[in-house]
Protein backbone atom coordinates (compact mmCIF):
# COMPACT_ATOMS: atom_id res chain seq x y z
CA UNK A 1 0.00 0.00 0.00
CA UNK A 2 1.46 3.47 -0.78
CA UNK A 3 1.44 6.19 1.68
CA UNK A 4 -1.04 8.99 0.41
CA UNK A 5 0.24 12.19 0.14
CA UNK A 6 -1.25 15.48 1.94
CA UNK A 7 -2.69 16.61 -1.62
CA UNK A 8 -4.21 12.98 -2.41
CA UNK A 9 -5.87 13.06 1.16
CA UNK A 10 -7.32 16.23 0.64
CA UNK A 11 -8.72 15.23 -2.93
CA UNK A 12 -9.86 12.21 -1.52
CA UNK A 13 -11.73 13.64 1.45
CA UNK A 14 -13.43 16.39 -0.83
CA UNK A 15 -14.18 13.91 -3.98
CA UNK A 16 -16.10 11.71 -1.29
CA UNK A 17 -17.68 14.38 -0.58
CA UNK A 18 -19.44 15.92 -3.08
CA UNK A 19 -20.40 12.36 -3.95
CA UNK A 20 -21.74 11.89 -0.43
CA UNK A 21 -23.71 15.08 -1.82
CA UNK A 22 -24.78 13.36 -4.95
CA UNK A 23 -25.84 10.34 -3.16
CA UNK A 24 -28.47 12.50 -1.30
CA UNK A 25 -29.19 14.41 -4.22
CA UNK A 26 -29.83 10.98 -6.74
CA UNK A 27 -31.84 9.21 -3.69
CA UNK A 28 -34.19 12.22 -2.96
CA UNK A 29 -34.72 13.08 -6.43
CA UNK A 30 -35.88 8.90 -6.91
CA UNK A 31 -38.17 9.33 -3.15
CA UNK A 32 -39.65 12.49 -3.67
CA UNK A 33 -38.61 14.34 -7.39
CA UNK A 34 -36.80 17.46 -8.58
CA UNK A 35 -38.63 20.52 -7.09
CA UNK A 36 -38.62 19.20 -3.44
CA UNK A 37 -34.93 17.96 -3.91
CA UNK A 38 -34.07 21.34 -5.55
CA UNK A 39 -35.54 22.79 -2.27
CA UNK A 40 -33.86 20.37 -0.18
CA UNK A 41 -30.34 20.64 -1.41
CA UNK A 42 -30.10 24.31 -1.64
CA UNK A 43 -31.82 25.01 1.76
CA UNK A 44 -28.86 22.06 3.08
CA UNK A 45 -25.95 23.49 1.65
CA UNK A 46 -27.20 27.53 2.77
CA UNK A 47 -27.46 25.82 6.45
CA UNK A 48 -24.16 24.42 6.36
CA UNK A 49 -22.75 27.28 4.79
CA UNK A 50 -23.20 29.60 7.72
CA UNK A 51 -21.49 27.08 9.99
CA UNK A 52 -18.85 25.94 7.54
CA UNK A 53 -17.81 30.06 7.81
CA UNK A 54 -17.37 30.08 11.22
CA UNK A 55 -15.79 27.18 11.78
CA UNK A 56 -13.10 28.45 8.75
CA UNK A 57 -12.86 31.32 10.35
CA UNK A 58 -11.83 29.91 14.07
CA UNK A 59 -9.45 27.71 12.57
CA UNK A 60 -7.80 30.71 10.96
CA UNK A 61 -8.31 33.16 13.82
CA UNK A 62 -10.19 35.29 11.72
CA UNK A 63 -12.72 37.36 13.74
CA UNK A 64 -13.85 40.15 11.37
CA UNK A 65 -13.83 41.19 7.61
CA UNK A 66 -14.12 44.90 7.92
CA UNK A 67 -12.84 45.52 4.20
CA UNK A 68 -12.74 44.63 0.93
CA UNK A 69 -9.40 43.33 1.59
CA UNK A 70 -9.98 41.47 4.38
CA UNK A 71 -12.63 39.56 2.77
CA UNK A 72 -9.88 38.96 -0.53
CA UNK A 73 -7.58 37.22 2.02
CA UNK A 74 -10.53 35.26 3.72
CA UNK A 75 -11.83 34.08 0.34
CA UNK A 76 -8.32 33.11 -1.20
CA UNK A 77 -7.70 31.00 2.30
CA UNK A 78 -11.56 29.38 2.14
CA UNK A 79 -10.77 28.28 -1.25
CA UNK A 80 -7.72 26.62 -0.43
CA UNK A 81 -9.29 24.99 2.41
CA UNK A 82 -12.43 23.62 -0.05
CA UNK A 83 -11.21 23.47 -3.50
CA UNK A 84 -10.67 19.77 -4.67
CA UNK A 85 -8.69 19.68 -8.05
CA UNK A 86 -11.34 18.40 -10.27
CA UNK A 87 -13.22 21.65 -9.84
CA UNK A 88 -12.90 23.27 -12.69
CA UNK A 89 -13.17 27.24 -12.11
CA UNK A 90 -10.95 30.43 -11.69
CA UNK A 91 -12.04 33.62 -9.63
CA UNK A 92 -10.65 36.84 -9.53
CA UNK A 93 -11.74 40.65 -8.03
CA UNK A 94 -12.14 42.70 -11.56
CA UNK A 95 -12.58 45.81 -9.55
CA UNK A 96 -12.36 46.95 -6.00
CA UNK A 97 -15.38 45.33 -3.81
CA UNK A 98 -16.40 42.19 -6.76
CA UNK A 99 -15.53 38.99 -6.95
CA UNK A 100 -16.05 37.17 -9.62
CA UNK A 101 -16.43 33.61 -10.58
CA UNK A 102 -15.96 31.69 -13.64
CA UNK A 103 -16.42 28.05 -14.37
CA UNK A 104 -15.17 26.08 -17.13
CA UNK A 105 -16.59 23.06 -16.27
CA UNK A 106 -19.10 22.32 -13.60
CA UNK A 107 -19.14 18.75 -11.52
CA UNK A 108 -22.24 19.71 -10.48
CA UNK A 109 -23.62 19.80 -14.22
CA UNK A 110 -22.14 16.73 -15.33
CA UNK A 111 -23.15 14.88 -12.67
CA UNK A 112 -27.10 16.22 -12.61
CA UNK A 113 -26.69 15.88 -16.57
CA UNK A 114 -25.83 12.05 -15.29
CA UNK A 115 -29.03 11.49 -14.00
CA UNK A 116 -31.30 13.42 -16.28
CA UNK A 117 -32.52 16.01 -14.12
CA UNK A 118 -30.40 19.07 -15.68
CA UNK A 119 -33.10 20.87 -17.70
CA UNK A 120 -35.22 21.53 -13.81
CA UNK A 121 -31.97 21.76 -11.57
CA UNK A 122 -31.18 25.02 -9.98
CA UNK A 123 -27.76 25.47 -8.82
CA UNK A 124 -26.92 25.02 -5.16
CA UNK A 125 -23.40 26.01 -5.10
CA UNK A 126 -24.07 29.23 -5.28
CA UNK A 127 -25.89 28.95 -1.96
CA UNK A 128 -23.16 27.60 -0.30
CA UNK A 129 -21.19 31.06 -1.38
CA UNK A 130 -24.49 33.18 0.08
CA UNK A 131 -24.45 30.56 3.40
CA UNK A 132 -20.90 32.16 3.47
CA UNK A 133 -21.47 35.33 3.31
CA UNK A 134 -24.29 35.55 5.44
CA UNK A 135 -22.74 34.37 8.10
CA UNK A 136 -20.04 36.97 7.79
CA UNK A 137 -23.10 39.20 8.01
CA UNK A 138 -22.42 40.89 4.85
CA UNK A 139 -24.01 42.89 2.63
CA UNK A 140 -23.69 42.00 -1.14
CA UNK A 141 -25.69 41.49 -4.46
CA UNK A 142 -25.45 38.86 -6.96
CA UNK A 143 -25.06 39.47 -11.12
CA UNK A 144 -26.30 37.51 -12.77
CA UNK A 145 -30.02 36.35 -11.14
CA UNK A 146 -30.03 32.83 -12.14
CA UNK A 147 -32.31 30.25 -10.82
CA UNK A 148 -32.05 27.39 -12.72
CA UNK A 149 -28.82 25.97 -14.22
CA UNK A 150 -26.60 28.61 -16.46
CA UNK A 151 -23.77 25.86 -17.59
CA UNK A 152 -27.28 24.20 -19.27
CA UNK A 153 -28.90 27.04 -21.17
CA UNK A 154 -26.25 29.43 -22.18
CA UNK A 155 -22.69 26.97 -21.98
CA UNK A 156 -20.58 28.74 -19.77
CA UNK A 157 -21.15 29.89 -16.28
CA UNK A 158 -20.08 33.07 -14.20
CA UNK A 159 -20.91 34.79 -11.17
CA UNK A 160 -20.78 38.57 -9.66
CA UNK A 161 -21.09 39.31 -6.25
CA UNK A 162 -20.77 43.22 -5.12
CA UNK A 163 -19.53 44.17 -2.03
CA UNK A 164 -20.44 47.67 0.14
CA UNK A 165 -17.17 47.85 2.00
CA UNK A 166 -16.14 51.47 2.59
CA UNK A 167 -12.12 50.86 2.45
CA UNK B 1 -8.31 40.89 10.13
CA UNK B 2 -5.81 38.18 11.69
CA UNK B 3 -4.49 35.61 8.86
CA UNK B 4 -3.75 32.42 10.33
CA UNK B 5 -2.46 29.64 7.87
CA UNK B 6 -3.44 26.23 8.50
CA UNK B 7 -1.38 23.15 8.57
CA UNK B 8 -2.61 20.04 6.09
CA UNK B 9 -4.07 18.12 9.05
CA UNK B 10 -5.99 21.06 9.99
CA UNK B 11 -7.19 21.42 6.74
CA UNK B 12 -8.28 17.82 6.38
CA UNK B 13 -9.77 17.65 10.01
CA UNK B 14 -11.73 21.10 8.35
CA UNK B 15 -12.64 18.81 5.61
CA UNK B 16 -14.14 15.77 7.31
CA UNK B 17 -16.00 17.82 10.18
CA UNK B 18 -17.60 20.41 7.38
CA UNK B 19 -18.67 16.68 5.58
CA UNK B 20 -20.29 15.48 8.47
CA UNK B 21 -22.18 19.17 8.84
CA UNK B 22 -23.22 19.05 5.22
CA UNK B 23 -24.28 15.26 5.61
CA UNK B 24 -26.37 16.54 9.19
CA UNK B 25 -27.97 18.94 7.50
CA UNK B 26 -29.55 17.13 4.31
CA UNK B 27 -30.68 14.92 7.20
CA UNK B 28 -32.34 17.65 9.59
CA UNK B 29 -33.65 19.43 6.26
CA UNK B 30 -35.44 16.11 4.91
CA UNK B 31 -36.87 15.77 8.61
CA UNK B 32 -38.22 19.38 8.12
CA UNK B 33 -39.87 18.46 4.78
CA UNK B 34 -40.46 15.05 4.80
CA UNK B 35 -40.76 13.62 8.42
CA UNK B 36 -38.42 11.33 10.44
CA UNK B 37 -39.89 8.08 8.31
CA UNK B 38 -38.69 8.93 4.92
CA UNK B 39 -35.62 11.12 5.57
CA UNK B 40 -34.03 8.12 7.94
CA UNK B 41 -34.76 5.98 4.33
CA UNK B 42 -32.95 8.38 2.56
CA UNK B 43 -29.84 8.48 4.66
CA UNK B 44 -29.93 5.02 4.72
CA UNK B 45 -30.20 4.65 1.25
CA UNK B 46 -27.59 7.43 1.11
CA UNK B 47 -25.07 5.08 3.38
CA UNK B 48 -25.49 2.14 1.28
CA UNK B 49 -23.77 4.46 -1.74
CA UNK B 50 -21.47 6.38 -0.68
CA UNK B 51 -20.02 3.94 2.14
CA UNK B 52 -18.95 1.99 -1.46
CA UNK B 53 -17.70 4.65 -3.18
CA UNK B 54 -15.11 6.22 0.23
CA UNK B 55 -13.78 2.62 0.03
CA UNK B 56 -13.10 2.10 -3.71
CA UNK B 57 -12.04 5.43 -3.66
CA UNK B 58 -9.28 4.51 -0.77
CA UNK B 59 -8.47 1.42 -1.86
CA UNK B 60 -7.80 3.12 -5.66
CA UNK B 61 -5.97 5.98 -4.41
CA UNK B 62 -3.49 4.38 -2.18
CA UNK B 63 -2.87 1.60 -4.65
CA UNK B 64 -4.40 -1.10 -1.85
CA UNK B 65 -4.40 -4.18 -4.43
CA UNK B 66 -6.72 -7.12 -3.24
CA UNK B 67 -7.81 -7.29 0.95
CA UNK B 68 -6.42 -11.41 0.92
CA UNK B 69 -6.30 -11.55 4.43
CA UNK B 70 -7.23 -10.40 7.97
CA UNK B 71 -3.92 -8.52 8.24
CA UNK B 72 -4.54 -6.35 4.91
CA UNK B 73 -8.32 -6.02 6.81
CA UNK B 74 -6.81 -4.65 9.58
CA UNK B 75 -4.13 -2.32 7.51
CA UNK B 76 -7.34 -1.11 5.36
CA UNK B 77 -9.85 -0.39 8.29
CA UNK B 78 -7.10 1.51 10.05
CA UNK B 79 -6.19 4.11 7.14
CA UNK B 80 -10.21 3.97 6.45
CA UNK B 81 -10.75 4.85 10.17
CA UNK B 82 -8.15 7.51 10.20
CA UNK B 83 -9.15 9.12 7.08
CA UNK B 84 -12.39 8.76 7.45
CA UNK B 85 -13.85 8.89 10.88
CA UNK B 86 -13.82 12.89 12.88
CA UNK B 87 -11.33 12.79 15.76
CA UNK B 88 -14.32 12.87 17.83
CA UNK B 89 -14.96 9.06 17.04
CA UNK B 90 -13.15 6.60 19.70
CA UNK B 91 -12.82 3.56 18.64
CA UNK B 92 -10.22 0.30 19.14
CA UNK B 93 -10.09 -2.35 16.75
CA UNK B 94 -9.03 -5.93 17.46
CA UNK B 95 -8.46 -9.09 15.38
CA UNK B 96 -9.84 -12.07 17.16
CA UNK B 97 -9.02 -14.43 15.03
CA UNK B 98 -8.10 -15.31 11.50
CA UNK B 99 -12.04 -14.85 10.47
CA UNK B 100 -12.76 -12.12 12.79
CA UNK B 101 -12.30 -8.43 13.12
CA UNK B 102 -13.91 -6.43 15.78
CA UNK B 103 -14.27 -2.99 15.85
CA UNK B 104 -14.88 -1.20 19.06
CA UNK B 105 -17.06 1.30 19.06
CA UNK B 106 -15.96 3.94 22.61
CA UNK B 107 -17.67 6.97 21.80
CA UNK B 108 -19.69 7.18 18.79
CA UNK B 109 -19.66 10.20 17.04
CA UNK B 110 -22.91 9.96 15.20
CA UNK B 111 -24.61 8.83 18.59
CA UNK B 112 -23.28 12.38 19.63
CA UNK B 113 -24.95 14.35 16.85
CA UNK B 114 -27.92 12.58 16.83
CA UNK B 115 -28.42 13.00 20.72
CA UNK B 116 -27.70 16.59 20.30
CA UNK B 117 -30.52 16.79 18.14
CA UNK B 118 -32.59 15.21 20.53
CA UNK B 119 -33.08 12.31 18.12
CA UNK B 120 -31.25 9.28 19.49
CA UNK B 121 -34.46 7.07 20.56
CA UNK B 122 -35.60 7.16 16.87
CA UNK B 123 -32.70 7.48 14.79
CA UNK B 124 -31.35 4.06 12.94
CA UNK B 125 -28.24 3.37 13.35
CA UNK B 126 -26.67 3.42 9.40
CA UNK B 127 -22.85 1.41 11.07
CA UNK B 128 -23.90 -2.44 9.73
CA UNK B 129 -24.97 -1.18 5.77
CA UNK B 130 -21.97 0.85 5.72
CA UNK B 131 -19.23 -1.73 7.00
CA UNK B 132 -21.87 -4.15 5.07
CA UNK B 133 -21.03 -1.80 1.74
CA UNK B 134 -17.18 -1.65 2.47
CA UNK B 135 -17.01 -5.31 2.62
CA UNK B 136 -18.63 -5.61 -1.14
CA UNK B 137 -16.54 -3.25 -2.39
CA UNK B 138 -13.59 -4.82 -0.93
CA UNK B 139 -14.66 -8.28 -2.42
CA UNK B 140 -15.03 -9.68 0.90
CA UNK B 141 -17.45 -13.11 1.57
CA UNK B 142 -18.67 -12.55 5.00
CA UNK B 143 -21.36 -10.71 7.42
CA UNK B 144 -20.91 -7.47 9.73
CA UNK B 145 -23.11 -7.85 12.99
CA UNK B 146 -24.28 -4.68 14.75
CA UNK B 147 -26.60 -6.01 17.43
CA UNK B 148 -27.42 -2.20 18.56
CA UNK B 149 -29.15 0.68 17.14
CA UNK B 150 -28.94 3.99 18.19
CA UNK B 151 -31.40 3.85 20.60
CA UNK B 152 -30.19 1.50 22.92
CA UNK B 153 -26.19 1.97 22.41
CA UNK B 154 -25.27 4.95 24.44
CA UNK B 155 -22.74 5.78 22.26
CA UNK B 156 -21.26 2.62 22.18
CA UNK B 157 -21.41 -1.23 20.45
CA UNK B 158 -19.41 -3.61 18.91
CA UNK B 159 -18.85 -4.45 15.08
CA UNK B 160 -18.18 -7.58 14.03
CA UNK B 161 -16.99 -8.87 10.72
CA UNK B 162 -16.98 -12.46 9.99
CA UNK B 163 -14.92 -12.95 6.70
CA UNK B 164 -14.63 -15.94 5.25
CA UNK B 165 -11.45 -16.16 3.14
Amino acid sequence: MKTLEKDELKEILIKNWMTHDAMWFYHCLQECGIDKTNKLNKAAVRAMGIIEIKRIQKALGVDKVGTFEDFKSLNDAIWGIVKGEFMKFSYGYPAKNVFRGDFDKCFAYEGIKQLGAVGQYQWGIFERIYGWLDGLGMKYSVSPQVNGCMMHTEGRCFIEITFTFDK
Amino acid sequence: MKKGKLTAQQKEKLLRNIWLLHDGRWFLKSVEEFGFDTATKLNLAVVKSIARTEIKQLLAEADFGEVRNMKDLQALMETAALLYFPEEHKYAFRVVDSNTFVGHVLECYVHKMVSKAGMAAIHRCAAKLRFDSWCQAMGLDGEVINEKDTGSCNGTCDIIFKIKW
